[in-house]
């Protein structure tokens, strides 16, 4: 999938494509937001990961320029004006999603793969994923490791099914406050990590293969580290 | 003192206590002027009197057709019974002819022009005839004049005495003005402290004083608290700084593996957010200070809200063997943000977690005031807090340090938060503790004057929950 970050500040762009492209992004720069309208206006992108303060066309103005020409690509705006007003006036324009800055990557990849799975709901999950010698059956709500069931609470089978969802990616605790909790995001996140503890403990100490893994100061994520 | 659009003071005072003189002195004028004439007249009247009777005795010794001399500057003419002429003074006739004379019973009578004054009376007694006697009042107007002068004189003297005592006046009273001035711009920011003695200035600005005094007290606090702030705030910021360069120097001068990398890595970036999370948080607690920013109120149940945070910290409380409880009828709701009053609920739970031993209890319940005020409570079983502490505790980098507190990656601004998603809701935070046996937070809602709070609460928020790094 393409995608095309407008961003300014060369350091930010290149961390951006660098981190896109680990997750099989194919990633194109743009540096202000003329250039940005002007590769955008093809439609030939996925999705448009845009800094709202850019020389020449503001990345407001831009995306506004881009939805009068029909252009309906999905926008994930970047900013570091964080207010309640500044977020309204970016979905206002025509973005999908807003970050404020700082932001952690993951969180970043995590809100563009939700832009674009709102845009093509046509990618269901699958009947079946497997991680090693873990099996997830999404339809019976059931975990497997090496052919025995894991019995989970519900809580810690929410947990398990979000970063299943996203198998070797990095899920922030912040989208599992809001995902598990249903909760804002701003509360204390170390609650995150007792539930990951206790889901650990069940999913995986009494097995040779560890499978959850918590980055520090990222987040958590579920693969198969050889 | 002077401005160009507001008279000064001064003038001002001066203006009217001049202004009132010179009113006073033309209606003293008007009712001297006024008495002096009724007076004057009335004087006038009562000599005419006196020649009319004086002459009445002169009546028998009177031929018919005499020529008498003038009484002063009165001139008369004695008439008979029948009206005929008995005796008049030289040219009388001439000037006066006998007809068109004020009748006996209205005997006074000033002309146009006020040249004479003109009287017909009977004489004594009344059925021997009557006489005419006309006043020249031509002749006695110097008297008038003089006093008229006198009088204008004396209302100026009055206007100017009451100028310069005006003047006196209002220096006298403005002078402690020019030493307050003098007071007050001597006033700093850093000797706010400083008092403007009250006793030395007159009740009336003592007042003043005292309320200058009130609003310096209140700025000095004011400042005080922003100085300490910026201080604060410094020390907070160094010490996630010192952390960060203290792992990456660390990382530059040991070699480490690939595990150990990750590991100080991952340390620098929890600094690093811890970083972020307080520029978020003090960019928040400024929006606080603003209400009606940025609020999203809707009827939230109170009994839901607890639970989705008491479902939250479940595990956490288990974790360190505290139980963890609702006590919440389902009837009680309050208007509300859903997504603050969440993070304040969420910061007051983590407290109590941190402070409650083990064994302990939390307990997350919603009630009700006679008043109809919706509160929600955080108690804990925990060590409680001192009582001077209670007071400090919210504002922004306060923390009780406890010897069993563990240690933990706060920002020491989690109740001021509290305290400003209060504010922005119109209630407060209110602490309170014992020693040994415990403390309660309580969030206190104001009444929901349109009664909305009844129905069931419904919607999330979309928009200001994401990301905390």
């Amino acid at each position: 999938m393409r995608i095309l970050v407008i961003e300014d500040e060369a350091k930010a762009a290149k961390q951006l494509k660098a981190g896109l492209e680990l997750a099989h992004f194919q990633v194109e720069l743009a540096a202000d937001g003329t250039a940005g309208h002007r590769l955008a206006s093809s439609g030939a992108y996925d999705a448009l990961v845009v800094d709202v303060m850019l020389p020449g066309l503001s990345g407001l103005q831009m995306v506004e320029k881009l939805r009068a020409e029909d252009i309906d690509t999905p926008v994930l705006f970047l900013s570091a004006k964080g207010t309640l007003e500044d977020r309204l006036k970016g979905l206002k324009s025509g973005g999908d999603d807003y970050i404020v800055k700082p932001y952690a990557f993951p969180e970043v990849l995590a809100r563009l793969q939700a832009i674009l799975r709102r845009v093509r709901p046509g990618s269901p999950l699958p009947p079946k994923v497997e991680v090693a010698d873990l099996t997830w059956e999404p339809d019976k709500r059931r975990i497997t490791r090496l052919g025995k069931r894991v019995d989970l609470t519900p809580k810690e089978y929410l947990l398990a099914a979000l970063l299943l969802e996203n198998v070797g990616q990095v899920v922030p605790r912040s989208t599992v406050v809001e995902t598990v909790w249903g909760l804002t995001a701003h509360v204390d996140p170390n609650a995150v990590d007792v539930q990951v503890r206790r889901l650990r403990a069940k999913l995986d100490d009494p097995y040779e293969k560890k499978l959850v893994h918590t980055l520090r100061g990222v987040g958590i994520v579920l693969e198969d580290r050889d | 003192m002077t401005g160009l659009s507001t008279p000064s003071l001064r003038r001002k005072i001066l203006g009217t206590l001049l202004g009132g003189a010179v009113v006073l002195s033309a209606v003293a004028f008007c009712i001297i002027e006024l008495g002096f004439r009724i007076a004057l007249s009335q004087a006038r009247q009562g000599i005419l009197q006196t020649a009319a009777r004086d002459a009445s005795r002169l009546r028998p010794s009177l031929a018919p057709g005499t020529i008498v001399p003038t009484l002063g500057e009165i001139q008369w003419r004695m008439l008979g019974p029948s009206g005929e002429t008995l005796a008049q003074s030289e040219g009388f006739r001439s000037k006066f002819p006998l007809t068109g004379w004020p009748a006996l019973d209205a005997p006074f009578e000033v002309d146009e022009g006020a040249h004479w004054l003109r009287a017909h009376l009977p004489l004594d007694p009344p059925e021997t005839g009557s006489i005419q006697l006309v006043m020249d009042l031509q002749a006695q107007r110097f008297v008038a004049t003089r006093n008229t002068g006198l009088r204008l004189f004396m209302v100026a003297f009055t206007l100017l005495a009451a100028y310069g005592l005006g003047e006196l006046i209002v220096r006298q009273s403005i002078r402690p003005l020019g030493r307050l001035a003098i007071q007050a711009a001597l006033i700093r920011p850093k000797d706010l402290g400083r008092k403007i003695p009250v006793e030395t200035f007159p009740r009336e600005l003592g007042d003043l004083v005292a309320s200058m005094n009130i609003g310096m007290e209140r700025l000095q606090e004011a400042f005080q608290r922003l100085e300490n702030l910026g201080t604060d705030l410094a020390h907070e910021l160094r010490s996630p700084i010192q952390n960060l360069r203290s792992e990456l120097e660390g990382l530059l001068l040991r070699p480490k593996d690939a595990r150990g990398l990750q590991d100080a890595l991952g340390s620098c970036l929890e600094e690093l957010d811890r970083l972020g999370m307080m520029i978020e948080q003090m960019l928040f607690l400024a929006r606080c200070e603003e209400p009606s920013s940025e609020l999203r109120l809707g009827p939230l149940q109170a009994s839901d809200l607890l639970r989705g945070i008491a479902d939250y910290f479940e595990v956490s409380a288990e974790s360190v063997q505290v139980e963890l409880g609702v006590e919440a009828s389902d009837d009680l709701a309050i208007m509300a943000d859903r997504a603050l009053i969440q993070r304040a609920l969420s910061n007051l739970v983590s407290n109590a977690l941190r402070h409650t031993p083990a064994g302990g209890r939390i307990t997350l319940a919603a009630t009700t005031t006679s008043k109809g005020e919706v509160n929600l409570e955080v108690r804990d079983t925990g060590e409680g807090i001192p009582a001077e502490m209670i007071q400090a505790l919210g504002s922004r980098f306060t923390r009780v340090e406890h010897s069993r507190s563990r240690s933990h990656g706060g920002t020491g601004l989690g109740l001021a938060i509290v305290k400003g998603i209060m504010h922005l809701h119109g209630g407060d935070l209110e602490l309170e503790s014992r020693m040994g046996s415990g403390t309660t937070a309580r969030l206190r809602f104001p009444p929901d004057p349109t009664g909305r709070t009844r129905r069931r609460s419904s919607g999330a928020h979309p928009i200001l929950s994401p990301k905390e790094p």
